[in-house]
Order: C-alpha cells, then sequence, then structure tokens
C-alpha cells in the first residue's frame, strides 16, 4: 500500500521533519518537501520512490513507538544495513533492492530481533 | 553447499539449561514473530524462510544493548546531514523516549534443548568449521572465523551457516553480540523450550536501562 506523492510529502514532513525527509530523499532543498506536499512541484520517480520507502518504514516504527524513536532510527547505526544509518541507505539507494533492505530493517527492529 | 559440522557424538555442544534475557513485543516476548511479520534480517536467520530464530541474551545488559543500538546516532549520516542543512534538523536524536517503548517488555525465562548448540564463541569449533569449509569460506571472501567474520557484512555466510547447523540437527547457536562481544543465544524455531518465563515493562528495570543507555551515548527521558 502507498499513497499520492502529496500525502506521503504531507505524512513525512509532519512526523519526521523537513530536513530529515529531505536528506532520506537526497534532496538539497528541504523546502522542496514542502512543494512535494502542496502538489506544486511532483517528484522524480526515484525521489517518489525513496518517499514510499521512507513512508513505509517509518510509519512501521512511528505506529509501534513515536516521532523520537522514528528518528532516532532512521539516523542510527544499524547492524541490518552494514552499520549504515536507513535514511543514509535510502538517499542513496537506486534500485529496489536496497529500498526494500530499510523496510525490513524496520520490520527487524519493530521485532526486537538483534543485529 | 552445506558446511561440514562436527557430529553430536564428535563433540558434543551444550543443551542448557541457560537463563535468557530478551527486550521484545509485549504480544510475544518468548517466540520468534510470526512468519509474515519477520525482516529475516538476523545473522542467524533462514535464507530461504523456513524457520524462524529466536535471538537473546544470558545478560540482560547485553539483551537492552541489543535493542537500544539502532537508535545510536550514525556519524557519517549526522555528519552529512548537518553539513547539508545545518546542526538543526539532528537535535535530540541521542534521547530514548521512555514514553515510545511502552509496548516493550522485558522477558526473563530459562530455555532447554535436547539437541546441541554449537558455540562460536569457542575458538576450537571456529577453527574446525573453517578447516573443514575452505571453499564456501573463500566463496564468501574470508579466510577464517574470527568474530569479526561473523559479524554484520558477512550476513550471507552467517546465514548459509545457521542454515546449515540446523539441517545438522542443532538447536541454534551461541555466539558474541556485535554490539557488547558477550554471548547471545540464537535458538531455532521448534528446537527449544521456554519454562519460568516472567515479563515486565521496561520501567521495572530502569537503572540497567539508563546505565546502558548511557554506554551507547543515549539519553533516557520519560
Amino acid at each position: 500500500m502507498s499513497l499520492p506523492a502529496d500525502q506521503l510529502a504531507d505524512w513525512l514532513q509532519r512526523h519526521l521533519g523537513q530536513k530529515l525527509v529531505a536528506y532520506a530523499l537526497g534532496l538539497t532543498d528541504p523546502k522542496m518537501v514542502g512543494r512535494y506536499r502542496t502538489g506544486a512541484v511532483k517528484p522524480r520517480d526515484m525521489v517518489l520512490w525513496r518517499m514510499q520507502s521512507l513512508w513505509q518504514a517509518a510509519q512501521l516504527i512511528h505506529d509501534r513507538h513515536g516521532p523520537d524513536t522514528t528518528r532516532s532510527w532512521l539516523m542510527g547505526i544499524n547492524g541490518h544495513l552494514d552499520g549504515r544509518a536507513p535514511a543514509q541507505v535510502l538517499r542513496n539507494a537506486t534500485d529496489i533492492e536496497q529500498f526494500g533492505e530499510v523496510v525490513l530493517a524496520s520490520r527487524a527492529f519493530v521485532n526486537g530481533e538483534y543485529a | 553447499m552445506l558446511l561440514l559440522l562436527p557430529e553430536h557424538g564428535d563433540k558434543p555442544g551444550p543443551t542448557g539449561p541457560w537463563t535468557v534475557w530478551r527486550v521484545g513485543h509485549s504480544a510475544g516476548p518468548k517466540l520468534p514473530p510470526p512468519p509474515k511479520r519477520r525482516a529475516w534480517k538476523g545473522r542467524f536467520d533462514d535464507p530461504d524462510r523456513k524457520f524462524g530464530t529466536l535471538y537473546a541474551a544470558p545478560d540482560l545488559r547485553t539483551a537492552l544493548a541489543e535493542r537500544l543500538a539502532p537508535l545510536r546516532p550514525g556519524a557519517q549520516s549526522v555528519r552529512e546531514m548537518e553539513d547539508l542543512f545545518g546542526p538543526s534538523g539532528t537535535r535530540g536524536l541521542h534521547v530514548v523516549r521512555l514514553s515510545e517503548f511502552e509496548q516493550d517488555v522485558v522477558a526473563t525465562a530459562t530455555v532447554t534443548t535436547e539437541l546441541p548448540v554449537v558455540d562460536l564463541t569457542d575458538i576450537a569449533i571456529r577453527t574446525r568449521l573453517a578447516t573443514s569449509n575452505r571453499a564456501l569460506l573463500a566463496a564468501h571472501g574470508l579466510n577464517h572465523l574470527d568474530f569479526a567474520d561473523l559479524h554484520d557484512r558477512h550476513r550471507p555466510f552467517t546465514q548459509a551457516l545457521a542454515r546449515s547447523i540446523h539441517l545438522k540437527d542443532y538447536a541454534g547457536v551461541r555466539y558474541a553480540s556485535n554490539i557488547t562481544g558477550d554471548a547471545c543465544l540464537a535458538l531455532f524455531e521448534g528446537r527449544h523450550a521456554i519454562i519460568d518465563l516472567d515479563h515486565g515493562p521496561l520501567d521495572r528495570h530502569l537503572d540497567e536501562v539508563r546505565s546502558v543507555a548511557a554506554s551507547l551515548g543515549l539519553t533516557v527521558r520519560r
């Protein structure tokens, strides 16, 4: 399941903050997140894929824990991602396998699985 | 390719009982998550996704460290983000918010197995595995089975090892935590029994939570 780009941007900005979202999406201008949110600008395909994966991973942790844990997890050292932060992996992700790795890592965290 | 392991009668591994700790979801602290919810990302998870693996630690501090470690800010990601957007976006990343862990429970139990566990903390066992499986190690770019070879970056290898150990009728592995270096257990689904389970909220162990969080550079707040 996913959402249209404007709704994804809305959820992500409200729960994670513009700068963290911009970082994870590989953007250089955080205000672009707001433009996606209003529909003024449509994200490129790669950015949209990152948005969808970011939303899937973040929503899972947010629902179980909350906003602070979600933000910390996204920027945290993750043993399931070779010691890289999930936001960092997403920022550099270019294929579907890498997007999926972050979503699976979010599931591992929610489950309390050891790294 | 299957690894050759010492047969049980050759050098049997331990079978417990062990007292173990685990920090997990209140709905199922003593079991691997249901198959549909599994991530299959763990070091000793089955690469073929046929059986689950329960991870636990004989020491509460290790169990807590494994739970909280993914919240440690990554130096690279934080620096990269601050270079791009300034420091305001990374404030508060070191905080563990207790109110966001209310669904977590700290569980302790006694675990027994009828089948032995392969003790990967034992250098002699690791050496035997490495010696009898040189081709497989080489295929994964490994020369030895030192602790570093069993860590994050060799997950396809450790998962293949888990599958092979399961096929050889072992109950799981004893291994060193990536975070603390202390022993952990990875127990295969259906091959262990849990008795004397007790669990309670994270609050019950607040001193340990604060101490472990501090050792990881994290601050606990309500």
